[in-house]
C-alpha cells in the first residue's frame, strides 16, 4: 500500500474517531456514564494521534519528493530549500486544512487534559462539540479537499512553492494564524458545552478566558506577520490595505478582543453573560467565515481565489455551530441572567464599552468587506469599498477606543467614593491638561489644510499620553493600594486576584498605546517632535519622575532621537556631498539590507521649506502661522508637489490603512518583547517601503542569463538603473561601521526639484580614508572649506592646480590634497578629456557626413 | 424606566446616530467599481469616476519615462486592453505577465493609475501540475 493510501485511511480513521467521540460524549451526557465519557475523551486523544501520523505522512511525502501525491507535486519541488519544504505543508489549500485540523485536535486534547479533574459528565458536551468540529474538518479533507489525492501520471518534478510564498514570514504567518483559529474552537466548546451541562461557574469561564487569550495572542501575531509579509513581498500599498483577505483575519480578532473584555465581567461579577455567550461562538464562526470568504471567491480581492469546492461545507459548519450555540443559549437562558449594570462609569461599564466598540468595528469592517455582496442583487456590476471607507469610518472609532483605554484604568475606583477619588483628581486633571496644553501650543492653526495632517497627530499623541499615563498611574495605585489593603482588607480576595491580572492587561494596553502613537507618526513626525519637546519633555523635567520618564518617553524618545538635527553630521553630509560631486567618493556599494522609513523625507522636505521661509525673514520678524500654511500648501508648485507626495505614499491624504500598517509592526514587536521601546527601535531596522531596487552591479552581470523569465521586471530595473545616473545625490545621514560607511542618500528628482526621495542607504568602501578626509575637512573653517572645494572644482574643470597651490594652510591638508590629485582627480580629468576628444571626433565625422550629403 | 436606563438609551441613540453618519459618509467616499478590463471596456458608465481595474501586464509596450518617472503599460483582459499610466512606487513584484490591480480613473484615453498593486499569486488555486513551469 502506498503512503498516500495510508494517509487516506488515517483521515478516515480520524473521522471515525471523531464520530465515536461525538457518539460517546452524547451517550455520556444523557446516561451520566463516566465510562462513556472516558471513551469519548480517549476518542479525542485518538484523533490527535491519528492526525499527527497523517501529518507526518504528508510531511514525509514532501521531504521524499513523492510527486505521486497531487498536493506535493503542486506545492513542492526537488530543489526547494528545507524551510520552504516545511512551508509547503501549509502552502496550499488542502495542507493548510490538515494543519488547522491537526492543531485543533492537539489543543482539544490539551484542553480536556487540563480539565481532567472536573466531573466527567460535565465534560461530555464539551468533548462532543470538539469532536463534532473535528469530524467536520475530517469530512472536508476526505471528500472535498483531499491532501492525499493521487496523480495519475507522476511528474518528475513538482511545480514548487510559489516564489511569493517563499518568505520567512510565510513559514510562520499561516501557522500562527491557524493556531489562533484552532484555539478559537476551545472557548466555543467549553463555553457552549459547559452551558449545555448547566455549568456556568467561574472555573469554566476562567478556562474559557485562558483559551481565548491564547487564541487572541496567536491571531494577533499571525495578523502582524501577514501584514509584514504583505508589506515586504506584495506591494499592496503598505502593511494594511483593507483588502478582504486582510479583513477576513481581522473579523475573529475583533470578537476575540471583545470577548476577552466581556468575559472578565462575567467571571468576576456575573455581568455581560449573554454578550459573552454570543461573542465566544461568533469568534469561531468568523474564523470559518474568513476562510470561507477567501477560499470561495465570495468577494473580489487582491488575492485571487477560485472556488475550491469547500464553500458549501464551510457554510454547513457555520450553520451547525450557530444553531448549536443559539439553541444552547436559548435553552439555558435562565443561567445566563446577568446582574444588572448599575452605572456606566464602572469597570463593567468599561468592559461593556470595550466589547461594544470592538463589535462596532467588526460591523463596520464587515459592511465594507461585504458591500459588493450585499448590493449585488440590486445592481448589474457591484461596487466595492476601497480603503477610504475604512479610513473614514474605522479611524475615528479607533481613536475613541484610545480615549476609552486612557479612562479604563481609572474605572477600577469608580463608585468606591472616599479618599481614593482625591488621588485621581490631579491625574485626571493632568490627562485633560495634556490635551489642552497641546491645543494651546498649536493654538490658532486648527484650520484647513494643516488640520488634515495635524489633527490626527495631535489627537493620537494626546491619546497616547493619556493611555500611557493612565497605565502608569494604575500601576502605581494598584501596587500601593494592594499593599495597603492587605492590612485594611479593603479589597476582597477576588479583587486582589484581579489586580494580578492587570499586569497582563497593562502589557496589552502598552502595545495598543504603541499603535496609537504610530497613528500620529505616520502623518507628521515634525509635529510629534515638537509636541514632545514643547509639552512632554518640560512636563517630565518638572515632575522628574523616573517612572514617568521611562514609561512615557519610551515611544517618544525614538522620535526625538531621529529628529534632532545633529550639526556635526550635517556638516559631514555637506562635505560628503561635495566630495561626491567631485567624484572623489566613487566606490559606492549598494546595500540591499537596510532601507530607511519613507516618512522621513516628507519631514525633511517640510523642514527645509520652513527653513527657507524663516531665513527669508529679518531677525525678530514674527511669522504668523497662516503664512506658514500658505507657504507650505498654496505657494506655487509646492502645493501640488505635496499633494502628490502624500498621494504617492498613502494613496490619499487620509489613508489610515498605511498608518494602521506601520502601527502593526510596533504592535508586533511590542507584544513579542513586551517593551514598546524595543518595538520602536526594532522598527528602524525593519525594511521600509522599497522605492527603487538597484541591482548590485557585479551580481547583476552574473545572473543576467538566469533571469530571462523575469524580463519584464528586469527591464524595469534596468530602466531604473539608468535613471540613477540622472539623479543628483544628496546625503542626509552617515554612519561609520568597521566594514564601511553607510550613507543615506536622498535624491533630487529631475521631475521636480523639491521632490526629494529617499532611495537607498549605500555603503562606501575605504572608510578609513574617507574618515581622514572628512576629519581634515571638519577641522577647517567654513570659508576655508569653501575655497578648498572651489579650488578642487577649478582643478577638475580646468585641469590647473593654480588655485590649489594658492591655498597654503597646513601640511597635512596639502598632503591629502596631493593624494587626491594623483589618485582620484587625475584619472577623472584624463577620462573627461578622453571623452571630450571622442565627442569632438564624433562631431567631426558627423560634420563630414553632412558635407558629403 | 429608571434614570440610569434613560441615560443608556439616550447615549446609545447618540452613538448609533454618530455611527450611522460615519458609515453613510464613508460609504459614499470609499465606493468604487472593481472590474476586469473587459467589463471596463464593455460598459462606458463604469468609466466615470475612480475604479479598481484588474488584469495582466502586457509585455509589449512596457515603458518607463525616466524624466517624468512614469510607467506606461498595457493592461490586458481576455479580449481587450487598456493603456495604463502610473507614476510612483513600482512594487517589487511588478512584472510583465503578472496580474495587477490598478486604482485610478481614465482621462479619456489613458487610464491614470493612482495605485498599482500586484496580486498575490493565488495560494489556493487549483492549477494543472506543471502549468507554471511551461509558461
Amino acid at each position: 500500500m502506498t503512503f498516500a493510501g495510508l494517509g487516506n485511511y488515517f483521515l478516515a480513521a480520524a473521522m471515525l474517531a471523531s464520530g465515536a467521540g461525538v457518539f460517546f460524549a452524547i451517550w455520556a451526557g444523557r446516561r451520566r456514564s463516566s465510562v462513556a465519557c472516558r471513551l469519548a475523551g480517549a476518542a479525542l486523544h485518538a484523533i490527535t494521534i491519528i492526525l499527527t501520523l497523517t501529518s507526518a505522512i504528508l510531511m514525509r511525502a514532501i521531504f521524499r519528493n513523492d510527486f505521486s501525491i497531487d498536493y506535493v507535486a503542486r506545492h513542492s519541488d526537488v530543489a526547494l530549500p528545507l524551510q520552504y519544504k516545511i512551508a509547503a505543508f501549509w502552502g496550499g489549500h488542502e495542507g493548510s486544512l490538515l494543519l488547522w485540523t491537526w492543531l485543533m485536535a492537539v489543543m482539544c486534547s490539551m484542553a480536556i487534559r487540563f480539565k481532567r479533574k472536573d466531573s466527567p459528565t460535565d465534560q461530555a458536551p464539551v468533548v462532543a462539540l470538539m469532536s463534532g468540529v473535528c469530524w467536520f474538518f475530517c469530512l472536508i479533507m476526505l471528500f472535498v479537499a483531499n491532501p492525499f489525492k493521487i496523480m495519475e501520471i507522476v511528474p518528475p518534478d513538482g511545480v514548487g512553492l510559489n516564489p511569493l510564498l517563499q518568505h520567512p514570514a510565510m513559514v510562520a504567518h499561516p501557522v500562527l494564524l491557524f493556531i489562533g483559529y484552532a484555539a478559537c474552537v476551545i472557548p466555543f466548546a467549553q463555553f457552549i458545552g459547559a452551558l449545555i451541562a448547566g455549568r456556568t461557574d467561574r472555573d469554566w469561564i476562567a478556562s474559557v478566558r485562558r483559551w481565548m487569550a491564547c487564541a487572541w495572542l496567536f491571531l494577533t501575531s499571525g495578523i502582524i506577520l501577514g501584514a509584514w509579509w504583505a508589506y515586504v513581498e506584495l506591494g499592496w500599498g503598505g502593511y494594511w490595505g483593507w483588502d478582504p483577505v486582510e479583513n477576513a483575519s481581522l473579523f475573529p480578532w475583533f470578537t476575540a478582543t471583545a470577548a476577552m473584555h466581556s468575559l472578565i465581567a462575567y467571571q468576576y461579577r456575573q455581568r455581560l453573560k449573554i454578550f459573552s455567550a454570543i461573542l465566544v461562538p461568533l469568534t469561531l464562526v468568523l474564523c470559518i467565515f474568513g476562510t470561507y470568504m477567501t477560499r470561495t471567491g465570495l468577494v473580489a480581492s487582491v488575492h485571487a481565489f477560485p472556488d475550491t469546492g469547500v464553500g458549501a461545507m464551510f457554510m454547513l459548519m457555520m450553520l451547525a455551530i450557530t444553531v448549536v450555540s443559539v439553541g444552547a443559549i436559548l435553552w439555558r437562558r435562565n443561567l445566563l441572567k446577568s446582574k444588572p449594570l448599575e452605572r456606566l462609569y464602572s469597570t463593567d461599564g468599561g468592559m461593556l464599552g470595550a466589547s461594544t466598540v470592538m463589535t462596532v468595528m467588526l460591523a463596520v469592517t464587515l459592511l465594507g468587506t461585504l458591500y459588493s455582496v450585499i448590493f449585488k442583487p440590486f445592481v448589474t456590476i457591484a461596487k466595492v469599498q476601497g480603503p477610504e471607507f475604512y479610513n473614514r469610518s474605522v479611524l475615528p472609532i479607533a481613536l475613541f477606543m484610545g480615549l476609552m483605554m486612557g479612562f479604563a484604568p481609572m474605572l477600577r475606583f469608580a463608585g468606591r467614593g472616599g479618599k481614593k477619588w482625591r488621588i485621581l483628581i490631579p491625574v485626571v486633571g493632568l490627562h485633560i491638561c495634556f490635551i489642552w496644553i497641546d491645543r494651546l501650543t498649536w493654538g490658532g492653526e486648527f484650520t484647513r489644510p494643516l488640520i488634515v495632517v495635524r489633527i490626527w497627530t495631535i489627537s493620537s499623541a494626546a491619546i497616547v499620553a493619556f493611555i500611557v499615563l493612565g497605565i502608569v498611574q494604575d500601576f502605581i495605585l494598584v501596587k500601593s493600594i494592594t499593599y495597603v489593603e492587605r492590612f485594611h482588607d479593603y479589597f476582597s480576595k477576588d479583587e486582589l486576584d484581579t489586580n494580578l491580572n492587570t499586569i497582563t492587561d497593562i502589557v496589552i494596553d502598552i502595545a495598543l498605546a504603541a499603535i496609537e502613537s504610530d497613528l500620529g507618526k505616520g502623518y507628521d513626525l515634525r509635529a510629534l517632535k515638537d509636541y514632545t519637546n514643547k509639552t512632554v519633555l518640560p512636563f517630565l523635567k518638572r515632575w522628574n519622575s523616573v517612572v514617568f520618564h521611562m514609561m512615557f518617553c519610551m515611544p517618544m524618545e525614538f522620535e526625538v532621537k531621529t529628529l534632532f538635527d545633529d550639526p556635526v553630521s550635517e556638516e559631514l553630509l555637506k562635505i560628503a556631498y561635495d566630495l561626491m560631486q567631485l567624484g572623489v567618493i566613487e566606490n559606492i556599494h549598494f546595500d540591499h539590507e537596510v532601507v530607511e522609513e519613507v516618512e522621513e523625507d516628507i519631514k525633511v522636505w517640510i523642514v527645509e521649506k520652513l527653513h527657507d521661509l524663516v531665513t527669508s525673514k529679518e531677525n525678530g520678524d514674527h511669522i504668523p502661522i497662516e503664512e506658514v500654511e500658505r507657504y507650505l500648501f498654496d505657494d506655487g508648485g509646492f502645493h501640488k508637489g505635496f499633494e502628490e507626495e502624500i498621494k504617492l505614499r498613502y494613496g490619499t491624504v487620509e489613508a489610515f490603512g498605511e498608518l494602521m500598517g506601520s502601527s502593526l509592526s510596533s504592535f508586533a514587536t511590542a507584544l513579542a518583547f513586551f517593551s514598546p521601546s524595543h518595538a520602536f527601535e526594532h522598527e528602524i531596522s525593519m525594511p521600509g517601503s522599497i522605492i527603487y531596487v538597484f541591482p548590485e552591479p557585479t551580481k547583476d552581470k552574473e545572473n543576467s542569463d538566469e533571469d530571462k523569465d523575469e524580463t519584464g521586471r528586469e527591464a524595469v530595473k534596468e530602466q531604473m538603473k539608468d535613471d540613477a545616473n540622472i539623479i543628483k545625490w544628496d546625503f542626509s545621514d552617515m554612519e561609520f561601521y568597521p566594514d564601511g560607511v553607510i550613507l543615506t542618500i536622498t535624491s533630487v528628482m529631475p521631475l521636480e526639484e523639491n521632490q526629494k526621495r529617499l532611495l537607498r542607504r549605500v555603503r562606501l568602501k575605504e572608510p578609513d580614508e574617507i574618515k581622514e578626509y572628512v576629519s581634515v575637512f571638519l577641522s577647517l573653517s567654513k570659508s576655508q572649506r569653501e575655497s578648498l572645494l572651489d579650488a578642487l572644482r577649478y582643478y577638475m574643470e580646468e585641469g590647473s592646480t593654480e588655485k590649489l597651490e594658492a591655498l597654503d594652510w597646513d601640511e597635512k591638508i596639502m598632503a591629502i590634497m596631493e593624494y587626491f590629485k594623483d589618485t582620484k582627480l587625475r584619472p577623472l580629468i584624463e577620462k573627461k578629456a578622453a571623452e571630450a576628444e571622442e565627442e569632438e571626433s564624433a562631431e567631426d565625422t558627423a560634420d563630414d557626413d553632412e558635407q558629403e550629403d | 424606566m429608571t434614570g440610569t436606563q434613560k441615560k443608556f438609551v439616550v447615549g446609545g441613540l447618540v452613538l448609533a446616530a454618530a455611527l450611522t453618519y460615519l458609515c453613510v459618509t464613508s460609504i459614499g467616499a470609499g465606493q468604487m467599481y472593481y472590474v476586469s478590463v473587459d467589463q471596463y471596456l464593455a460598459d462606458p458608465n463604469i468609466q466615470d469616476g475612480k475604479i479598481r481595474l484588474n488584469g495582466t501586464v502586457g509585455a509589449e509596450e512596457l515603458t518607463i519615462d525616466p524624466n517624468t518617472r512614469t510607467l506606461t503599460f498595457m493592461l490586458l483582459g481576455d479580449s481587450g486592453k487598456v493603456q495604463v499610466q502610473f507614476s510612483g512606487v513600482v512594487p517589487d513584484l511588478f512584472q510583465a505577465g503578472g496580474k495587477v490591480v490598478v486604482v485610478g480613473r481614465t482621462d479619456g484615453e489613458v487610464f491614470q493609475a493612482e495605485k498599482l498593486l500586484t496580486q498575490c499569486a493565488s495560494k489556493y488555486e487549483m492549477q494543472e501540475a506543471g502549468a507554471e513551469k511551461s509558461i
